[in-house]
């Protein structure tokens, strides 16, 4: 499913002395099975920009195309829409609220209108693919732990089979082990269902380990959208905007400034390792 | 006198069901004993329900043990009647800033503990200039603190603590939500004041780089403490850290892979800085 932003224009509080600017005349298009990464500091539009990619706000100016069709046309369904584009907000455990987690994640479906045997089945994979016991399926959501909580919550989108799937920092409040759940989680959701990923996220090393594009946004606009390695090659840019560059960027940076030749455009971890293990492996020859 | 000494603390979170009845219990804190020193700069590590929060919330009363004792400053946490002098000396701040913050300007919202306290006004605006002075955000206690970043909203949540003159503070999870620039301004702050202004403090995290100030760790799995000592001493456990949800620093990480693959970098690096000055000393010995 394709993703366009046409020109995005939001402002909130118009009119009034709080007026605010959050998202500034904002054009990208994301194309079917991307996985493309969201960064900006808080308070940069991030928000606000995922709310208007699935029409839970109207644009000031400006529209949304999803697969060619405008979402803020007068017959365009909506409704329809939210299915197809989720969004697992920020602690979205929060937003539990039936007397069983069964009942909370059967709550999208249902509302989507398919009948209770369908919602039932989504339910039911929906909770086998974020791998909660079924012992806890019929538990109330809140004597779950932090971790299987967000984990339910995130059934309740994935049961509506969302073929677009915005993540607003999921990881947030994760240890290391559940930040890398959910990572694995994602990697699966994109093989197996081919869905179209966009994450919003402060960590800068998961975003090189996992995303293929980044959508830097600096005070509601766009500043730049590319590759990983491209993106975090503008180290000095991105510390000015209250992000950062991933690690491993950082021990190659240092390297070539000791005046070691490495190659600095690599991101990952493992890459990493390979290029260092590498300059031993010449030194030694 | 220790600041906070926990002895043998245990705490169990009772589950009921519609009717009221006990449908399980969880043992969130099995037997800790931990002792605290003034000046003290302690990090909690472990995975969600590990039991760090709950642990934590002992220490300033807003849980008892359900066995053991805790004391702050030598008062046991379950005498009533000492209850704001506890509070008084360990403050807490919390993972969400919006929760945290309640005025409209950024200094009344300082203001707002030791107004609670009954201090004469004169002192009170003294306290919240110092306060705000020393999380850097100054120049911003006129301001809404709506129009502030998620970083500065958690500093005024921290000055909002330091007005109250704690001896200690806790702080679960203080950038959990923030942004690259958030966190390293919450962690330069909090080493700031444990180092200039000798403030304790008790930091949980689930990022293992932001505990590399703290003079000593305490790991915890399943309600107890399974591992204490200096960052560099537990993050030479990489194995069993990962084995109980846990990770070690980037840095330390990357110079355990070049290990494996048999080149010689030494044991218990945790910065960058010391992996790169590693790598090119090792480069130029071969």
């Amino acid at each position: 499913m394709s993703i366009i932003a046409d020109h995005l224009t939001y402002t909130y509080n118009r009119g009034t002395a709080y007026e605010k600017k959050a998202v500034n005349d904002v054009s990208f298009s994301i194309k079917d099975g991307e996985y493309v990464a969201l960064i900006g500091h808080t308070g940069s539009g991030k928000s606000t920009l995922i709310q208007l990619l699935n029409g839970l706000l109207r644009p000031l100016s400006g529209t949304v195309y999803v697969n060619g069709e405008d979402i803020f046309e007068k017959d365009y369904d909506l409704h329809a829409l939210r299915g197809k584009v989720g969004i697992v907000f920020q602690y979205p455990e929060y937003q539990l609220f039936e007397e069983d987690v069964f009942t909370d994640v059967c709550f999208g479906p249902k509302n989507l209108g398919l009948d209770r045997q369908e919602t039932e089945l989504r339910a039911y994979e929906a909770l086998k693919m974020v791998e909660l016991p079924d012992e806890a399926f019929f538990q109330s959501p809140f004597d779950l732990s932090g971790g299987e909580k967000r984990r339910a919550a995130i059934a309740g989108v994935l049961a509506m089979k969302p073929e677009v799937l915005i993540l607003d920092e999921p990881v947030a409040g994760l240890d290391p082990a559940g930040r890398e759940w959910i990572f694995r989680l994602l990697s699966k959701l994109r093989k197996e269902r081919s869905t179209t990923v966009i994450l919003v996220s402060h960590s800068m090393d998961d975003i090189a380990e996992h995303a293929e594009r980044i959508l830097v946004v600096n005070d509601g606009s766009i500043v730049m959208d590319g590759a990983p390695a491209e993106v975090f090659s503008y180290n000095k840019e991105l510390m000015e905007m209250g992000l950062d560059i991933p690690q491993v960027s950082k021990v190659l940076y240092m390297l070539k400034e000791n005046g070691i030749n490495v190659n600095t455009d690599i991101v990952t971890f493992k890459q990493a390792i390979a290029e260092v293990a590498g300059l031993f492996e010449k030194a030694r020859y | 006198m220790s600041l906070i000494n926990a002895e043998n603390v245990t705490f169990e979170y009772i589950r009921r069901d519609k009717d009221g009845a006990v449908e399980g219990i969880n043992r969130a804190v099995d037997e800790v004993s931990i002792t605290l020193e003034k000046g003290d700069f302690i990090a909690i590590l472990g995975h969600n329900g590990s039991g760090k929060s709950t642990l934590a919330k002992h220490f300033n009363a807003l849980l008892h043990p359900l066995e053991g004792t805790v004391y702050v400053n030598g008062y046991d946490t379950r005498d009533e009647g000492h209850l704001w002098d506890i509070r008084q000396t360990v403050g807490m701040v919390f993972q969400n800033p919006d929760n945290q913050i309640i005025g409209t300007v950024v200094e009344e919202d300082v203001a707002f503990g030791p107004e609670n306290m009954g201090i004469k006004s004169r002192e009170i605006w003294e306290r919240v200039v110092r306060s705000l002075k020393s999380v850097d955000m100054y120049e911003f206690r006129k301001d809404s603190p709506q129009r502030l970043s998620g970083g500065q909203k958690q500093r005024v949540a921290i000055a909002g603590v330091l007005a109250m003159q704690p001896q200690c503070i806790v702080l679960d999870e203080p950038t959990a939500m923030l942004d690259p620039q958030g966190r390293r301004e919450i962690i330069d702050a909090v080493t700031e004041l444990n180092r200039k202004e000798g403030i304790t403090v008790i930091l949980i995290t689930h990022y293992m780089e932001e505990v590399l100030n703290a003079n000593k760790v305490f790991v915890m799995d399943k309600g107890r403490i399974v591992m204490q000592g200096t960052p560099r001493q537990i993050f030479k456990h990489a194995d069993e850290l990962k084995e109980i949800g846990l990770t070690v620093p980037s840095a330390a990480l990357f110079a355990g892979e070049l290990r494996k693959r048999g080149i010689e970098i030494p044991d218990g690096i945790l910065t960058t800085e010391e992996l790169v000055k590693e790598i090119c000393r090792s480069l130029r010995i071969i």
